[in-house]
């Protein structure tokens, strides 16, 4: 039972990541990114090009595969979303599965469809705690790296300048503007983010699965369940909510079989609209009236 | 230079379509004064300083006839950053403070010029002018009251050591003593920054103190301009906007 729960735990994490992912480009952009699952398989085949066809030492592979994804996202909001500034929100989420395609078709064309194996910076091995509790190396790497995704993002956001203007920009764009924050900077650093956060968590699915780009497109699109847990637009609600979803797939597999970790997210998902649209850890927004 | 530091000539401002909220309207106002736009509601005041504040991309205003020129240069069009950075700063009539941020970080969104040391300095130069918010820098924007919101929002604006400052309907929605601190700050801030203020104002009796010239705006258009101890006195502001018989 505990190996299962830290299993669980593990699983979670990658949610988090994810959810982290949704989370701060509709938060910071107002952007709902259906192309979230795709960039999540795009940042892990990014990776492993730097790291299984290139050979490269890993920290070239980690500086260089992350830093080709973070500007990946930051292209993708001067080339796309820059230009769909004012359009109303169907548009912006219409343009975003268009991305999708069309990041699935390069994914196609230059790795093809054939699923992958990574290669590892250490074999891979199962971890034992005391009483036959276990788990994998990278399931812990999974854990250790959204415990520092998240840190690094509270920090960066209540503390620094640049974290700041970002949090005022997605309450106000305009205000901002008229503040002298460069919003469009903003958004660009925002997409640059998402990506990165999405990358980490596709790489390390990869690494505790296979690498094939439907099996990561879809946990991106399964992490939509932790970030409408959190209202979509809160950071500290996304761990909550991957807590929910990881549970529920991992006890859901375990008893009702393996089908059911393909739809225990969307079951989270139908539940939360029906319940409480507005997600269960929506940020409070204090007024006096 | 010589010329007048705000110059707006045949501005004409819309929101799509036909619809025309300011129609070839002519300002000028002279470095180190105080110009006041009196207006009625749907007069289009606010939309007159957000043509020359300007639009950002995501709005749907747009500037579509006449020039601003700023400190001689031709600013017609730009960004409201772009216009922040030259030292023409709005603070708007509505959201001029970010909820969600606390008074501290308000202060902390706008992007100050210098170096760390000046920025400091600047930050406690600009608090020490709000005792009223220097006790308040924990509390969440959202939780101010109006008048502490407008103070707020002109401390922002003075972090961008603007020239020109604007600013919409001061006094809208505040109690009388909270319309006379916040003009008293505007005083300070004209006497102490030498900083020059275009003023949208519908209440007369708050801003006749502070002005040097005054505009009178009716649907679009200029109705009315001079002196503002000639226009304040003049028969149709007086029954218009003071409600006063001759």
């Amino acid at each position: 039972m505990l190996t299962l729960l830290l299993g669980a735990l593990t699983l979670s994490a990658i949610y988090a990541l994810v959810g982290f992912a949704w989370v701060l480009l509709r938060r910071t952009n107002g952007i709902l990114n259906l192309a979230t699952g795709a960039q999540l398989a795009l940042g892990a085949f990014i990776f492993n090009q730097f790291a299984t066809s290139w050979g490269l030492p890993w920290p070239v592979v980690v500086l260089g595969s992350l830093a080709t994804i973070a500007a990946i996202g930051a292209a993708t909001h001067w080339i796309v979303f820059r230009k769909l500034a004012g359009q109303p929100e169907f548009a912006l989420v219409v343009a975003t599965l268009g991305l999708a395609s069309a990041l699935k078709g390069v994914s196609s064309l230059t790795w093809g469809t054939e699923a992958r194996v990574m290669r590892e910076p250490v074999p891979s091995q199962v971890i034992t705690f005391g009483d036959g509790v276990s788990t994998t190396f990278y399931g812990l790497c999974g854990l250790g790296a959204a415990v520092l995704v998240f840190a690094a993002a509270h920090t960066f956001f209540r503390f620094s300048s640049v974290g700041i203007r970002m949090r005022a920009a997605a309450e106000n764009p305009v205000l901002a503007s008229q503040g002298g924050v460069a919003v469009d900077w903003v958004y660009v650093l925002g997409w640059a983010m998402a990506l990165t956060a999405a990358a980490v968590a596709g790489i390390m699915y990869a690494y505790q699965t296979a690498l094939s780009f439907h099996g990561v497109e879809a946990l991106g699109m399964r992490g939509l369940a932790p970030a409408l847990v959190g209202g979509l637009t809160s950071i500290r609600g996304v761990i909550p909510g991957a807590l929910l979803v990881g549970l529920a797939e991992t006890f859901g597999t375990k008893f009702f079989g393996g089908p059911v970790q393909d739809v225990a997210a969307w079951i989270v998902i139908l539940v939360v609209l029906l319940i409480r649209p507005q997600g269960l850890f929506g940020d409070k927004q204090v007024q006096r009236v | 230079m010589s010329g007048p530091l705000l110059e707006v000539r045949s501005l004409t401002v819309s929101y799509g379509g036909d619809s025309v909220a300011v129609d070839g309207v002519d300002l000028v106002v002279g470095e180190g004064e105080v110009c006041l736009v009196l207006g009625a509601n749907g007069a289009g005041k606010t939309s007159l300083l957000r043509g020359i504040g300007g639009f950002a991309a995501s709005e749907t205003g747009r500037v579509r006839g006449g020039r601003v020129r700023f400190d001689g240069a031709d600013v017609t069009g730009l960004s409201p950053r772009a216009m922040a950075k030259r030292g023409l700063v709005l603070v708007p009539e509505e959201a001029k403070v970010f909820a969600s941020l606390t008074v501290e970080e308000n202060l902390r969104a706008v992007p100050m010029a210098g170096g760390r040391a000046a920025r400091r300095a600047l930050v406690h130069e600009v608090t020490s002018m709000f005792p009223t918010l220097a006790q308040r820098m924990g509390l969440l924007a959202g939780q101010l009251s109006g008048g502490e919101r407008q103070l707020l929002g002109i401390a922002r604006s003075l972090l961008l050591k603007p020239r020109l400052l604007m600013v919409d309907e001061a006094s809208l929605g505040l109690s009388p003593i909270a319309v006379e601190t916040v003009f008293d700050m505007l005083r300070s801030v004209v006497a102490s920054w030498g900083t020059t203020l275009l003023v949208v104002e519908q209440n007369v009796r708050a801003a006749q103190s502070v002005s040097d010239h005054a505009y009178v705006l009716e649907t679009g258009s200029v109705v009315l301009s001079g002196p503002a101890r000639e226009v304040l006195g003049s028969e149709r502001v007086r029954q218009t906007y003071l409600g006063l018989e001759t």
